[in-house]
């Protein structure tokens, strides 16, 4: 169990890391994700500032910009999209504690969107569309709690296709 | 049957749930929509026999007694589900 949570905003616009712990004196978020597709492979970095560490106690928001890769570039997208995150903290320069996290937010949001639309009336094919949304973001819970990124990631890629 | 067992038995359900939906999933992305179809209603079974399970997983152990559905029900209810995905087993056991 990690030392530290975090969660992603409602809109994917921010995450928020929350580390109760004594106030660090040094401490560096490194992630990847396969939320790009699974050929992607940069891993992107930030060195808390005072003030940050200081902010971790009550929950610290991140956004995707104040993040860099090795060679200065910026996350691709201006939001965290929905997918696997491996975080790695180095506190106080003691060595990574690892937290695999998977967001889906943006696509649970969606979901429930398109479900507040559904009637008896509707048609069965309407019906449908809703009803295997709801099965797909469901097994996505069921994914997360046995753990298995890859059933995860499948299920959030073949929802996010029928949402487009 | 323990609560330790009962949600080994639902972990291992859900793995191949899981797994029997990554077939599902293949299929639609090459449209095969008669086996889709079928494999659609088998997972949506499933599911709801999950959810049972998960439900009479969460009873409080001092409330079972006074349950709408015994350990019986549930005895059957896993069968009922293992048989099902039992069907495509073999099919992703050797993907």
């Amino acid at each position: 169990m990690a030392n530290f949570t975090i969660s992603q905003a409602v809109d994917g616009s921010t995450i928020t890391i929350t580390d109760t712990r004594a106030t660090p004196t040094t401490y560096v978020i490194t992630l990847t994700t396969s939320a790009m597709g699974s050929d992607y492979t940069d891993a992107y970095t930030l060195t808390l500032s005072s003030d940050q560490r200081t902010s971790l106690a009550t929950g610290l928001s991140l956004e995707v910009s104040d993040f860099e890769n090795d060679e200065g570039g910026n996350y691709p997208y201006d939001t965290w999209l929905d997918g696997v995150y491996t975080f790695n903290i180095d506190r106080n320069s003691a060595g990574d504690e690892k937290l695999v996290k998977a967001f889906m937010e943006i696509a649970a949001g969606e979901v429930f969107a398109n479900a507040l639309n559904y009637r008896l009336y509707l048609d069965t094919k309407e019906k449908s569309a809703i009803l295997e949304q709801m099965r797909l973001l469901n097994n996505m819970g069921y994914a997360a709690e046995i753990g298995s990124t890859t059933a995860f990631s499948e299920n959030l890629e073949l929802l996010q296709d029928l949402l487009e | 049957m323990t609560a330790e067992e009962l949600a080994t038995v639902i972990s291992t359900l859900k793995y191949n749930y899981l797994n029997v939906n990554s077939v599902y999933i293949n299929k639609v992305r090459i449209g095969s929509f008669t086996t889709v179809n079928r494999l659609r209603e088998l997972l949506e079974a499933v599911d709801i026999f999950l959810q049972i399970l998960d439900y009479y997983a969460d009873i409080p152990s001092d409330e079972l007694e006074n349950a709408e559905i015994d350990e019986d029900d549930i005895l059957i209810i896993i069968a009922e589900a293992d048989k099902l995905l039992d069907t495509y087993k073999l099919y992703y056991g050797s993907r």
